[in-house]
């Protein structure tokens, strides 16, 4: 790690260090970690970006079916680029330090798929799809499923959930703050 | 530059609710980039937007110890930032003022709203000083007083409307700002700092963004050579980093790890472990302190008179009941002091369960609401963000599935067999719980029956006679305490009930199972003690030191039953759990890795315990054996777990089953204690051996203290004892179980209600407001010819209707209420379609 160090000043490190949940050891893990996904680029420049489809090969998040939600929602470009702050960014996000408010944010932001803010039937069928797989639920099933959501939790009638709702939905689930989190 | 608009109540638990009354709207495109704002819903067509600012409550929480710091540090002079001023006039009308600093050019403008609640709440605020604070934070002002000539008015009015929040301007600290900040002391620096910074955390903005409110903040401190952020390493760290490791997190870390790989559900199951071994660690102290120690202290650790037993010289030392005597050290009585301590032991027991099934309790209630979020909440919080292997993804993939389409199922109701087929299942069912029967009562006869058993030594080889003669009856139980619930659980799979009526069907026969099986072990060992002591009676020409003490043996037997337990478990583990992964691992596909099944191990460990308490009595140092037992077990399954398991198939809710396993284990106490209490008062103690050899009864060392007492407290004692108070105590003990169980009752009944009209009346307010907005916005479109950048709802509780002419009037013949209008851009602002779709979805 003692390369890496010197890729910072103190001064970045004491930076990134306030504004993340990391500390300083933890900041420079992440770094390493995001470093060996793309070497090439970021030899001669720390702020350099890695693309999206780099980011997606990831051992951690590879796997999951909100993966370009992920990098989408953290790129600072909002093409799923990223560079090192935004990568910090979602770490420090998804650490087990971060209180359930910030997690709650970006967890709307990530369902939120047409980026309209509000979660339509629309990104309802999305998020089911791809947490239960491509065309697994049948038509009725879907709608049924969709239907009873906004019963429970569409408090204003307008068919989608704003953030409040959402927040609000989370808020019931004691179990959210565990579930949403990446370990490095 | 679009105008902007709206506001927040920021009354975070429960948002719907308070934003009903803030609905505002905004008929001109909204900027992405405004900070935490959310569009919460349209009017009309038109997006309104909120800002629930994640800043002010959380300041009102530490209001005392921001009060003196922002105001100080920030709070003396305004800034200048565009502000406009909100106030309710005289007759409750809303009023805007713009304040005369705003310039056209500085980004986005106008604003506003309130209602009426929020009077009280910006008062405070105003009061405090939170202004510079999100000032900072967002570089966003959120104001209260108005120009300076109304200032004093608006601030003592009654009604002082709220605050207003802007989206990003350019936020230049000036020089009034930078001296009061210069006129902090350090520890307020201190502490205002660590209070901004874990607000700024916790802000959805990007690094770049947050860097440059971080720079805004403390460069100019840096600048003046006061390194503020060196200053206090500690403070920084903040409320999450508080990592201090007591003995009541103990494995915390693992426990983490585990929860990441399996979810929160097998953690459960290392949680109570965890509880368990607390408990054993108690009763270990409270038993060593009190019976073992003073008997090594008099210097009586073995007894001379006893054979060996199954343990060899082992069966004579204090590990054993037979070697404690009836001394008495320095008027410290032993037998007395056993006798309580053994009465303590359980009743601690006891209230360490109940204690920590009161806490969860307390806990699961605050999070109880789950039944009316019951998809929503499985859709957004079940995807697990830490499972990163292929498989996991997989078998988490399947397992939403599954229970999304249970759900579905249940939701629809629509299982409708053919009546043919419902008398089959049922015939099933019926043959089946049958067959459960006949498997309870079969390993019951088996355990009474080799119990009973002289095996016949000739036909088995003479290596295996040994153990045989010593470990039949406890390998018996231990055996069948595999096989039964196996057998169980491959029958209920043939029931067809819905897999979670099948999961506790198991689980409810497995445990009855257990029961069962510890009762009879329990009975047939009494009835070999009841053939030990006749036979010392018998066979009283025996020399003395050839008898042995019952006591003794049912301790060796309890005691080979754990140590037996406890390695077939991990045998069963190796052979099944771990052998298959290495299969696997080998690169054969044929075998699959297990799954963690909690309720099962959750069993094993409740029965342990029951062991445990079985046996504490006769062999106290049994329950040093189940904390070292319980330490290893952590380890083995927390390794096994992760090279071998793959987490449950199916989704359990964590947060409820923990009271459940508690709940079980405390009927397993109340089973456990029973026997035990037979023998001490019924039964007659050794002569040979144990504290109470002299003693035809065991409480009697009890009772004889108490002849001792003054007597009219022996009457008390003996009234006690009497059926005329215990009767009517039971009676009394009844009724008050059946008045709480009524009080329960209702009050489950009036949350219902309550939660019912919560639901009603959020609908009912929505509609409402819409009802108001869109009355109060077409007239005066229609009047003006321009769009009205905003329009303020007064919340009066007395419906909208009685509003509208009073603010229509208002807007339309004074300019009172200033709406920001933006000359050059006139064709920008989009005017409102009041087409009738509104009318038609939301009304």
């Amino acid at each position: 790690m003692g390369g890496s160090q010197s890729r910072f000043t103190e001064q970045e490190l004491e930076d990134y260090q306030e504004l993340t949940y990391f500390t300083k050891k933890e900041i420079l893990h992440v770094w390493k970690r995001f470093q060996q996904l793309d070497p090439d680029a970021l030899s001669a420049d720390n702020n350099a970006k890695i693309t999206a489809e780099k980011i997606m090969d990831l051992p951690e998040l590879k796997v999951n079916p909100f993966k370009d939600r992920i990098c989408k929602v953290f790129s600072s470009s909002g093409d799923g680029n990223m560079s090192f702050e935004d990568f910090l960014d979602m770490m420090s996000v998804f650490s087990d330090n971060a209180p359930k408010n910030v997690k709650v944010e970006y967890a709307f932001r990530i369902y939120d798929f047409d980026e309209d803010d509000t979660i339509s039937s629309g990104d309802l069928k999305r998020v089911v799809d791809r947490l239960t797989g491509e065309k697994n639920l049948s038509d009725e099933d879907m709608q049924q499923l969709i239907d009873n959501i906004f019963e429970e939790a569409d408090l204003d009638d307008d068919d989608s959930l704003s953030f409040a709702e959402f927040e609000h939905v989370i808020s019931k689930a004691p179990d959210f703050v565990n579930s949403f989190r990446i370990r490095l | 530059m679009p105008v902007v608009l709206f506001i927040a109540s920021s009354e975070k638990r429960h948002p719907p609710a308070r934003l009903h009354q803030c609905d505002l709207k905004c008929p001109h495109p909204i900027p992405r980039d405004i900070v935490g704002s959310r569009r919460y819903g349209s009017v009309e067509g038109v997006p309104v937007y909120t800002h629930m600012p994640r800043v002010i409550p959380s300041l009102i929480q530490r209001k005392k110890k921001t009060e003196k710091i922002s105001e100080r540090a920030l709070g003396l002079p305004a800034p200048h930032i565009p502000s406009v001023s909100v106030r309710e006039g005289a007759a409750g009308t809303p009023e805007v003022t713009p304040d005369p600093h705003e310039t056209a050019d500085k980004g986005i403008r106008v604003v506003g709203s309130v209602n009426s609640n929020t009077g009280s709440r910006a008062r405070a605020q105003a009061k405090m000083g939170a202004r510079p604070l999100s000032a900072a934070m967002w570089e966003v002002s959120e104001y209260i007083r108005g120009p300076p000539d109304q200032q004093t008015t608006t601030r003592r009015g009654s009604e002082v409307g709220g605050w207003i929040e802007f989206g990003p301007v350019n936020f230049e600290p000036d020089h009034d700002t930078q001296l009061a900040s210069g006129s902090l002391t350090r520890s307020e620096r201190v502490r205002f700092r660590s209070k901004v910074l874990g607000c700024l955390r916790e802000q959805p903005l990007s690094m770049v963004e947050k860097k440059r409110v971080l720079r805004l903040e403390f460069g100019r401190w840096e600048a003046r050579g006061l390194d503020a952020r060196r200053l206090d390493h500690s403070a920084s760290e903040g409320p999450h980093r508080q990592h201090t490791v007591v003995i009541w997190r103990l494995w915390e870390g693992s426990l983490k790890k585990l929860a990441a790989y399996f979810g929160s559900h097998v953690a459960s199951y290392f949680t109570f472990l965890r509880i368990l071994t607390y408990l054993n660690v108690c009763l270990v102290t409270v038993l060593f302190c009190f019976t073992a120690l003073p008997q090594i202290v008099a210097g009586d650790i073995t007894n001379e008179n006893g054979t060996a037993g199954s343990f060899g010289e082992l069966s004579n030392t204090i590990m054993f009941y037979g070697a404690y005597t009836d001394s008495t050290l320095g008027g410290y009585k032993l037998a007395l002091a056993y006798f309580l301590t053994w009465f303590s032991a359980n009743v601690l027991s006891f209230i360490i369960i109940v204690v920590s099934m009161q806490y969860r309790y307390r806990r699961s209630k605050l999070a109880a609401d789950d039944i009316e979020y019951s998809f929503a909440g499985r859709l957004f919080c079940n995807w697990d963000y830490s499972v990163t292997s292929k498989e996991g993804v997989v078998d988490l993939v399947k397992a939403i599935q599954t229970d999304l389409k249970e759900n579905i199922r249940e939701a629809i109701s629509v299982r409708q067999d053919g009546a043919w087929n419902r008398i089959a299942l049922w015939l099933k069912r019926i043959v089946i719980n049958i067959l459960v029967l006949a498997c309870l009562a079969g390993s019951g006869y088996l355990i009474y029956f080799v119990a009973d058993l002289e095996i016949e030594t000739e036909f088995t080889p003479d290596f295996l006679n040994v153990p045989l003669e010593k470990y039949r009856l406890s390998s018996v139980v231990a055996g069948l305490k595999i096989v039964v619930p196996f057998v169980f659980s491959l029958l209920v799979r043939l029931e067809g009930w819905h897999p979670r009526v099948e999961v506790k069907l198991t689980l409810a026969r497995t445990t009855l199972f257990y029961f069962a099986s510890l009762i009879v072990f329990v009975t047939s060992l009494y009835d070999a003690t009841q053939q030990n002591i006749t036979q010392n009676i018998t066979e009283s020409g025996i020399p003395r030191n050839e008898t042995r003490c019952w006591e003794n043996e049912v301790g060796e037997e309890v005691f080979k039953l754990v140590i037996l337990d406890f390695g077939l478990t991990i045998l069963v583990s190796l052979v099944f759990v771990v052998a298959p992964a290495i299969v696997i691992r080998l690169g054969s596909c044929k075998v699959e890795y297990s799954e963690f099944s909690v309720p099962t191990y959750v069993l094993d460990l409740i029965y342990g315990q029951g062991m445990v308490w079985l046996g504490i009595y006769f062999s106290p140092f049994l329950a040093l054996v189940a904390t070292v037992k319980l330490v290893v077990l952590f380890y083995f399954r927390y390794v096994t777990a992760i090279f071998a398991n793959v987490p449950p198939r199916r989704l359990f809710r964590a947060s409820r089953s923990g009271n459940f396993y508690l709940f079980l284990l405390l009927i397993m106490l109340f089973l456990c204690t029973f026997p035990v209490a037979y023998a001490v008062i019924v039964l007659k103690p050794s002569a040979v051996c144990g504290p109470f050899r002299d003693r035809d009864h065991v409480y009697e060392v009890f009772t004889g203290e108490i002849g001792s007492l003054p007597t009219w407290l022996e009457d008390v004692f003996n009234t006690i004892g009497t059926s005329a108070v215990i009767i009517p105590v039971m009676v009394l003990l009844v009724l008050v179980v059946l008045f709480y169980r009524a009080k329960a009752k209702s009050y489950r009944a009036l949350n219902a209600d309550l939660r019912d009209k919560i639901t009603f009346e959020r609908k009912v307010e929505k509609r409402k407001v819409f009802a108001d907005a869109l009355a109060m916005s077409r007239p005066t479109a229609d009047v003006k010819g321009i769009p009205p950048v905003l329009h303020m709802k007064r919340n009066t509780p007395s419906a909208g209707a009685a509003n509208i002419p009073d603010c229509v009037k208002d807007k339309s013949n004074t300019d009172k209420f200033k709406v920001e209008r933006d000359g050059n851009d006139a064709d920008k602002c989009v005017s409102v379609r009041r087409t009738s779709r509104a009318s038609q979805t939301d009304i």
